[in-house]
């Protein structure tokens, strides 16, 4: 409401619902007070009545007779989907379509980089197989990777049709879940393809050069994913480079001549401890799964 | 049953929510006649809703089937969050999104006219009591879908402005908003026409 030159409030915001009687008695009582002493008012009043009254022409007609018809033809011997026996291949039918329907929305420059940097870490790697142990590089580049590429799978500034997402009957958690498998199953595939390129040229076996890497991917992934839906992608990627960083710098001094301390102790630890960062991961899921809806809520307002 | 009629003139079923709650139940477990019996009820308010939005009356039909199958197929995941006619209207307008996209039909954004609309006609000067209705609901059907929606489901449905927002899935003040938006619209139209004339 604004005020009027009555000394009162203009109601123009609330004729709509004082026309069609959703107003309570008080709200009405108010209004109809507010019209007595208010041209304006009143003068938008009969506009919306005329806009009423137009707006019907629109929607005045009934249905062709056909239409029932049409739906039973339609419908066929087809039950009600909860009346449907839910089968392994029917759910495996339905994920598979979801994974389809969002592969075009996540951002195509996610599998380029991705890959791209996942062959040159496999380079640097090989090529200083003599130097450093092959399986650290990998594990300083496949978890930066997959965290990188989650940070930007979600989210009004990652999805230029979030309003037609949301008017789809997929849940938001559903939506998010597909474009995760999408992206952290493609880095991890890509991240097991340069891990046996690695173990074949190393001669190092394969499972012990995989958890070097699969613990700290899974937690660093999950907890970009959260930080992308609280603050926004760019957060995200900063703070995960940042914890990079930070474990890259005390990899390179073994002997603490930093002067990190305890942090570099935490830190040097901390990441070696899979059944950990499997928990930490899965927590954070649960964080960016719960969060999801009410992030897409508030990216509308 | 008993039965309401609007201002305008349309007759509105003001059935209890626990019948209608009955029927999508019976519905969901497979029953036909229920779902004649829902089309029985709301064919007119869903396909006059569906007129107002789509572009044109073979699409809005088609919506209407797409809404019945969806009804039939959904049934089951009503929870009584919402009214039953709540639910039904926003698997309605799931059903125009989808048909729009599948179609690749326009669904202009309803807030692009707000930039154009920041002078106009003052409230005191009547511009759409002097237009034919005819004329009038040409203009309101070339108003973007995301206004036209709302005019439908509040002054020809009844909704309030809560469960208008619920059905389109907007905050509140979005449905004002684009109310008021639809309305500075019109008068803008009708006023720029005067002034040729005039």
């Amino acid at each position: 409401m604004t005020t009027g030159r009555n000394g009162g409030h203009h109601v123009g915001s609330s004729l709509p619902a004082f026309l069609n009687g959703t107003l309570n008695a008080v709200e009405a009582a108010d209004i109809n007070d507010h019209l007595a002493v208010c041209p304006a008012c009143c003068s938008e009043l009969a506009e919306w009545e005329v806009i009423a009254a137009a707006t019907g022409l629109l929607a005045a007609a009934a249905p062709p007779a056909r239409v029932p018809d049409a739906v039973w033809a339609a419908i066929g011997d087809t039950r009600p989907a909860s009346q449907q026996r839910q089968s392994a291949s029917w759910l495996a039918s339905i994920a598979w379509q979801l994974l389809l329907g969002q592969l075009p929305l996540v951002r195509s420059a996610i599998w380029i980089a991705s890959a791209v940097t996942m062959l040159a870490g496999c380079l640097v790697a090989v090529l200083l197989s003599g130097v450093v142990e092959s399986g650290l590089v990998l594990a300083m580049v496949a978890p930066l990777v997959a965290a990188i590429g989650v940070a930007f799978i979600y989210g009004p500034e990652n999805d230029a049709g979030l309003e037609l997402s949301l008017a789809t009957p997929t849940p938001p958690q559903l939506v998010l879940a597909a474009r995760l498998t999408l992206v952290y199953g493609f880095d991890l595939a890509v991240a097991v393809l340069a891990t046996l390129v690695l173990s074949a040229q190393g001669g190092t076996g394969l499972l012990p050069l995989i958890s070097l890497w699969l613990g700290p991917m899974l937690f660093l992934s999950a907890l970009t994913l959260v930080l992308s839906l609280l603050w926004g992608s760019t957060v995200a990627v900063i703070a995960a480079m940042g914890l990079w960083l930070l474990r890259l710098v005390v990899a390179l001094d073994p002997g603490g001549s930093l002067g990190l301390g305890l942090l570099a102790e935490l830190d040097g630890t901390f990441w070696h401890r899979t059944p950990l960062l499997i928990a930490l991961a899965a927590l954070c899921l649960l964080l960016a799964f719960v969060y999801a809806p009410r992030q897409e809520r508030l990216s509308l307002q | 049953m008993a039965q309401a009629m609007t201002w305008t003139g349309r007759i509105v079923r003001t059935e209890p929510a626990d019948e209608d709650e009955r029927l999508v139940r019976r519905i969901a477990s497979g029953d036909r006649a229920a779902l004649e019996d829902l089309y029985a009820r709301y064919r007119r308010p869903l396909f006059g809703f569906l007129l107002g939005i789509a572009p044109d009356a073979a699409t809005a039909e088609e919506i209407l089937q797409d809404t019945l199958m969806a009804v039939w197929q959904g049934a089951g995941g009503f929870e009584g969050r919402a009214t039953f006619r709540q639910w039904l209207f926003g698997v309605a307008r799931r059903q125009a999104y989808n048909a729009v996209r599948r179609k690749r039909l326009p669904w202009a954004d309803p807030d692009e006219v707000e930039a154009a609309l920041a002078s106009g006609p003052s409230p005191e000067t009547e511009v759409l009591t002097g237009v034919g209705l005819e004329d009038l609901a040409s203009r309101i059907r070339g108003l973007p879908s995301g206004q036209r929606e709302v005019l439908v489901l509040t002054l020809i449905e009844g909704f309030s402005y809560e469960e208008t927002a619920a059905i389109l899935e907007v905050p509140l003040g979005t449905v004002r908003s684009r109310l008021n938006t639809a309305r500075r619209t019109l008068r803008h139209q009708l006023a720029a026409e005067m002034e040729d004339l005039a």
